[in-house]
Protein backbone atom coordinates (compact mmCIF):
# COMPACT_ATOMS: atom_id res chain seq x y z
CA UNK A 1 0.00 0.00 0.00
CA UNK A 2 1.77 3.13 -1.04
CA UNK A 3 1.82 6.02 1.37
CA UNK A 4 0.03 9.29 0.94
CA UNK A 5 2.86 11.30 1.78
CA UNK A 6 6.27 11.92 0.63
CA UNK A 7 8.84 13.47 2.88
CA UNK A 8 11.77 16.01 1.99
CA UNK A 9 14.69 17.19 3.27
CA UNK A 10 13.99 20.93 4.48
CA UNK A 11 17.65 21.73 3.75
CA UNK A 12 20.13 21.08 1.02
CA UNK A 13 21.00 21.93 -2.35
CA UNK A 14 18.28 21.66 -5.00
CA UNK A 15 19.77 20.10 -8.14
CA UNK A 16 19.53 22.01 -11.18
CA UNK A 17 16.93 20.13 -13.04
CA UNK A 18 14.72 19.68 -10.35
CA UNK A 19 15.01 23.82 -10.29
CA UNK A 20 14.39 24.33 -13.95
CA UNK A 21 11.58 22.28 -13.66
CA UNK A 22 10.01 24.02 -11.06
CA UNK A 23 10.39 27.16 -13.05
CA UNK A 24 8.50 26.23 -15.64
CA UNK A 25 5.98 24.33 -13.68
CA UNK A 26 5.09 27.24 -11.10
CA UNK A 27 1.61 27.22 -10.53
CA UNK A 28 1.56 31.75 -11.32
CA UNK A 29 1.74 31.06 -14.50
CA UNK A 30 -1.83 28.48 -14.72
CA UNK A 31 -3.45 31.05 -15.80
CA UNK A 32 -1.30 30.98 -18.77
CA UNK A 33 -1.68 27.40 -19.41
CA UNK A 34 -5.38 27.48 -19.98
CA UNK A 35 -5.72 26.45 -23.85
CA UNK A 36 -7.95 29.85 -24.26
CA UNK A 37 -4.60 32.26 -22.82
CA UNK A 38 -2.13 30.24 -24.87
CA UNK A 39 -3.96 30.89 -28.04
CA UNK A 40 -4.37 35.00 -27.04
CA UNK A 41 -0.84 34.62 -26.39
CA UNK A 42 0.13 32.96 -30.05
CA UNK A 43 -2.04 36.07 -31.54
CA UNK A 44 -0.26 38.63 -29.50
CA UNK A 45 2.69 37.08 -30.64
CA UNK A 46 2.44 36.67 -34.03
CA UNK A 47 0.77 40.57 -34.27
CA UNK A 48 4.44 41.68 -32.16
CA UNK A 49 6.33 39.82 -34.52
CA UNK A 50 4.52 41.81 -37.22
CA UNK A 51 4.87 45.01 -35.39
CA UNK A 52 8.46 44.22 -35.18
CA UNK A 53 9.27 43.86 -38.51
CA UNK A 54 7.13 46.61 -40.19
CA UNK A 55 8.65 48.93 -37.55
CA UNK A 56 12.25 47.62 -38.11
CA UNK A 57 11.35 48.28 -42.68
CA UNK A 58 10.41 52.11 -41.46
CA UNK A 59 12.99 51.91 -39.25
CA UNK A 60 15.69 51.17 -42.02
CA UNK A 61 14.04 53.55 -44.81
CA UNK A 62 14.97 55.93 -42.47
CA UNK A 63 18.48 55.22 -42.28
CA UNK A 64 18.49 52.73 -39.75
CA UNK A 65 20.17 54.28 -36.40
CA UNK A 66 17.40 52.91 -34.28
CA UNK A 67 17.10 56.82 -33.05
CA UNK A 68 13.44 58.49 -33.00
CA UNK A 69 9.99 57.21 -32.51
CA UNK A 70 10.62 54.24 -34.94
CA UNK A 71 13.79 53.08 -33.21
CA UNK A 72 12.08 53.56 -29.86
CA UNK A 73 8.73 51.22 -30.89
CA UNK A 74 11.70 48.41 -32.27
CA UNK A 75 12.97 48.39 -29.11
CA UNK A 76 9.93 48.38 -27.36
CA UNK A 77 8.01 45.64 -29.45
CA UNK A 78 11.44 43.52 -29.59
CA UNK A 79 11.68 42.93 -25.52
CA UNK A 80 7.60 42.85 -25.92
CA UNK A 81 8.87 39.66 -28.05
CA UNK A 82 11.01 38.54 -25.36
CA UNK A 83 8.74 38.57 -23.02
CA UNK A 84 6.11 36.93 -24.67
CA UNK A 85 8.69 34.02 -25.59
CA UNK A 86 9.17 33.88 -22.01
CA UNK A 87 5.42 33.78 -21.07
CA UNK A 88 4.59 31.30 -23.63
CA UNK A 89 7.85 28.92 -22.69
CA UNK A 90 6.07 28.91 -19.34
CA UNK A 91 2.66 28.25 -20.78
CA UNK A 92 4.05 24.99 -22.55
CA UNK A 93 5.78 24.08 -19.36
CA UNK A 94 8.90 24.74 -20.65
CA UNK A 95 8.68 21.21 -22.65
CA UNK A 96 11.54 23.01 -25.98
CA UNK A 97 13.33 24.93 -23.03
CA UNK A 98 13.89 21.91 -20.56
CA UNK A 99 15.88 18.80 -21.56
CA UNK A 100 14.85 15.70 -22.76
CA UNK A 101 16.01 13.77 -19.14
CA UNK A 102 13.71 16.29 -17.49
CA UNK A 103 10.60 15.18 -19.28
CA UNK A 104 8.58 12.53 -19.33
CA UNK A 105 6.73 10.18 -21.78
CA UNK A 106 3.96 12.24 -22.61
CA UNK A 107 5.75 15.38 -22.22
CA UNK A 108 8.45 13.83 -24.90
CA UNK A 109 5.85 12.55 -27.05
CA UNK A 110 3.75 16.52 -27.26
CA UNK A 111 7.41 18.20 -27.97
CA UNK A 112 8.15 15.64 -30.76
CA UNK A 113 4.68 16.44 -32.26
CA UNK A 114 5.22 20.06 -31.67
CA UNK A 115 8.73 19.45 -33.58
CA UNK A 116 6.84 17.47 -36.65
CA UNK A 117 4.00 19.82 -37.08
CA UNK A 118 6.35 22.60 -36.88
CA UNK A 119 8.71 21.58 -39.68
CA UNK A 120 5.54 20.67 -41.65
CA UNK A 121 4.40 24.10 -41.55
CA UNK A 122 7.98 25.81 -41.98
CA UNK A 123 8.36 23.50 -45.18
CA UNK A 124 4.83 23.79 -46.18
CA UNK A 125 5.18 27.74 -46.22
CA UNK A 126 8.85 27.63 -47.44
CA UNK A 127 7.83 26.10 -50.15
CA UNK A 128 4.83 28.30 -50.97
CA UNK A 129 7.20 31.86 -50.49
CA UNK A 130 9.67 29.91 -53.42
CA UNK A 131 6.80 29.12 -55.50
CA UNK A 132 5.09 32.42 -55.85
CA UNK A 133 8.78 34.25 -56.00
CA UNK A 134 9.48 31.84 -58.97
CA UNK A 135 6.30 33.18 -60.63
CA UNK A 136 6.42 36.45 -59.89
CA UNK A 137 8.13 38.98 -62.61
CA UNK A 138 11.86 39.68 -60.60
CA UNK A 139 11.11 43.67 -60.18
CA UNK A 140 7.54 42.79 -58.40
CA UNK A 141 9.34 40.48 -55.85
CA UNK A 142 8.49 42.32 -52.63
CA UNK A 143 12.37 42.12 -51.01
CA UNK A 144 13.33 43.10 -54.76
CA UNK A 145 15.76 46.08 -53.90
CA UNK A 146 16.05 45.79 -50.47
CA UNK A 147 18.93 47.06 -48.99
CA UNK A 148 20.61 45.19 -45.84
CA UNK A 149 19.37 46.79 -42.95
CA UNK A 150 16.02 46.43 -44.48
CA UNK A 151 16.99 42.55 -45.23
CA UNK A 152 18.20 42.41 -41.03
CA UNK A 153 14.52 43.92 -39.93
CA UNK A 154 12.95 41.20 -41.77
CA UNK A 155 15.27 38.56 -40.81
CA UNK A 156 14.78 39.20 -36.89
CA UNK A 157 11.33 38.64 -37.20
CA UNK A 158 11.38 35.33 -39.24
CA UNK A 159 14.52 33.92 -36.79
CA UNK A 160 12.26 34.78 -33.44
CA UNK A 161 9.01 33.02 -35.78
CA UNK A 162 10.84 30.09 -36.92
CA UNK A 163 12.26 29.38 -33.21
CA UNK A 164 8.74 29.21 -31.54
CA UNK A 165 6.95 27.49 -34.03
CA UNK A 166 6.70 24.09 -32.25
CA UNK A 167 5.98 25.93 -29.09
CA UNK A 168 3.03 27.97 -31.29
CA UNK A 169 1.74 24.13 -32.04
CA UNK A 170 1.67 22.51 -28.88
CA UNK A 171 0.41 25.92 -27.64
CA UNK A 172 -2.43 25.62 -29.93
CA UNK A 173 -3.43 21.92 -29.78
CA UNK A 174 -2.92 20.62 -26.40
CA UNK A 175 -5.92 21.03 -24.24
CA UNK A 176 -6.75 22.86 -21.05
CA UNK A 177 -4.22 21.56 -18.37
CA UNK A 178 -5.89 18.74 -15.47
CA UNK A 179 -7.69 21.11 -12.59
CA UNK A 180 -4.30 21.74 -10.39
CA UNK A 181 -4.49 19.01 -7.92
CA UNK A 182 -2.63 18.79 -4.51
CA UNK A 183 -4.88 16.66 -2.62
CA UNK A 184 -6.48 13.08 -2.59
CA UNK A 185 -9.11 12.43 -5.53
CA UNK A 186 -12.61 12.65 -3.51
CA UNK A 187 -14.29 9.78 -2.69
CA UNK B 1 -2.83 11.95 -27.44
CA UNK B 2 -0.12 8.83 -27.51
CA UNK B 3 -0.64 5.26 -28.53
CA UNK B 4 -2.31 4.64 -31.83
CA UNK B 5 -5.12 6.54 -31.50
CA UNK B 6 -7.27 3.95 -29.83
CA UNK B 7 -8.73 4.71 -26.12
CA UNK B 8 -7.35 2.78 -23.73
CA UNK B 9 -9.51 2.93 -20.38
CA UNK B 10 -8.32 3.11 -16.75
CA UNK B 11 -9.64 3.29 -13.02
CA UNK B 12 -6.45 5.35 -11.86
CA UNK B 13 -8.78 7.98 -10.48
CA UNK B 14 -11.02 5.88 -8.83
CA UNK B 15 -7.89 3.42 -7.16
CA UNK B 16 -6.56 7.28 -5.88
CA UNK B 17 -9.56 8.01 -4.42
CA UNK B 18 -9.99 4.73 -2.44
CA UNK B 19 -6.18 5.28 -1.36
CA UNK B 20 -6.11 9.09 -0.78
CA UNK B 21 -3.60 9.45 -3.19
CA UNK B 22 -2.76 12.90 -4.75
CA UNK B 23 -1.59 12.93 -8.61
CA UNK B 24 1.99 14.35 -7.09
CA UNK B 25 2.16 11.27 -4.79
CA UNK B 26 1.02 8.69 -7.47
CA UNK B 27 3.60 10.63 -9.97
CA UNK B 28 6.27 11.03 -7.82
CA UNK B 29 5.97 7.41 -7.50
CA UNK B 30 5.94 6.11 -11.21
CA UNK B 31 8.65 9.07 -11.63
CA UNK B 32 6.14 10.88 -14.55
CA UNK B 33 4.81 14.75 -14.42
CA UNK B 34 1.74 14.76 -12.27
CA UNK B 35 -0.17 16.54 -15.08
CA UNK B 36 0.10 13.61 -17.24
CA UNK B 37 -1.42 11.61 -14.25
CA UNK B 38 -4.07 14.07 -14.83
CA UNK B 39 -3.95 13.50 -18.89
CA UNK B 40 -4.33 9.43 -18.15
CA UNK B 41 -7.67 9.91 -15.78
CA UNK B 42 -9.30 11.85 -18.63
CA UNK B 43 -8.69 9.39 -20.63
CA UNK B 44 -6.33 12.06 -23.43
CA UNK B 45 -3.47 10.37 -22.88
CA UNK B 46 -2.86 6.30 -23.31
CA UNK B 47 0.28 5.20 -20.82
CA UNK B 48 3.22 3.27 -22.37
CA UNK B 49 3.68 -0.38 -21.24
CA UNK B 50 6.35 0.45 -18.96
CA UNK B 51 4.35 3.25 -16.94
CA UNK B 52 1.25 0.76 -17.10
CA UNK B 53 3.64 -1.56 -15.66
CA UNK B 54 4.75 0.69 -13.07
CA UNK B 55 1.29 2.10 -12.28
CA UNK B 56 0.00 -1.34 -11.84
CA UNK B 57 3.22 -2.37 -9.34
CA UNK B 58 2.42 0.75 -7.52
CA UNK B 59 -1.36 0.22 -6.78
CA UNK B 60 -0.32 -3.93 -6.56
CA UNK B 61 -2.74 -4.72 -8.55
CA UNK B 62 -2.82 -6.26 -12.36
CA UNK B 63 -2.24 -4.40 -15.04
CA UNK B 64 -5.86 -5.25 -16.66
CA UNK B 65 -7.73 -4.10 -13.11
CA UNK B 66 -6.24 -0.87 -13.92
CA UNK B 67 -6.05 -0.33 -17.89
CA UNK B 68 -8.52 -2.14 -20.52
CA UNK B 69 -9.44 -1.17 -24.40
CA UNK B 70 -12.75 -1.71 -23.46
CA UNK B 71 -14.91 0.34 -20.82
CA UNK B 72 -14.92 -0.94 -17.24
CA UNK B 73 -17.92 -1.77 -15.70
CA UNK B 74 -18.56 0.22 -12.69
CA UNK B 75 -16.82 -1.47 -9.53
CA UNK B 76 -20.24 -0.99 -7.77
CA UNK B 77 -22.40 -3.00 -10.45
CA UNK B 78 -19.61 -5.52 -10.74
CA UNK B 79 -19.88 -6.44 -6.82
CA UNK B 80 -23.29 -5.89 -5.59
CA UNK B 81 -25.35 -6.02 -9.20
CA UNK B 82 -28.56 -8.24 -9.02
CA UNK B 83 -29.67 -9.62 -12.12
CA UNK B 84 -33.13 -8.37 -13.57
CA UNK B 85 -32.99 -5.30 -11.52
CA UNK B 86 -33.37 -1.78 -13.10
CA UNK B 87 -29.80 -0.57 -14.54
CA UNK B 88 -28.46 -3.68 -13.57
CA UNK B 89 -25.68 -4.67 -16.87
CA UNK B 90 -27.47 -7.08 -19.79
CA UNK B 91 -26.37 -10.53 -20.61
Amino acid sequence: MPKASQSKPLWGPIPRAELRAWQYNHPRWNWARRRRARRALIAIYLLTLAALATVGWIDALRGGHREGLTGTLWLAFFVAVLVEQAVLDKATRGLFRLRVGDLDERQRAVRDLGYRYGFRIVAGAGTAILAAALYLPTDRLLLAGTNRLEWIAIAVAVVYLLWMVPTMVVAWIEPDDPAVDDEPAPL
Amino acid sequence: MGGNGEQVYNRLLVLRAERGLSRHDVAAAVGTHYQTIGYLERGEYSPSLQLALKLAAYFGLPVEAIFSLTPFTPLSEQLYAQPGAPGAPKR
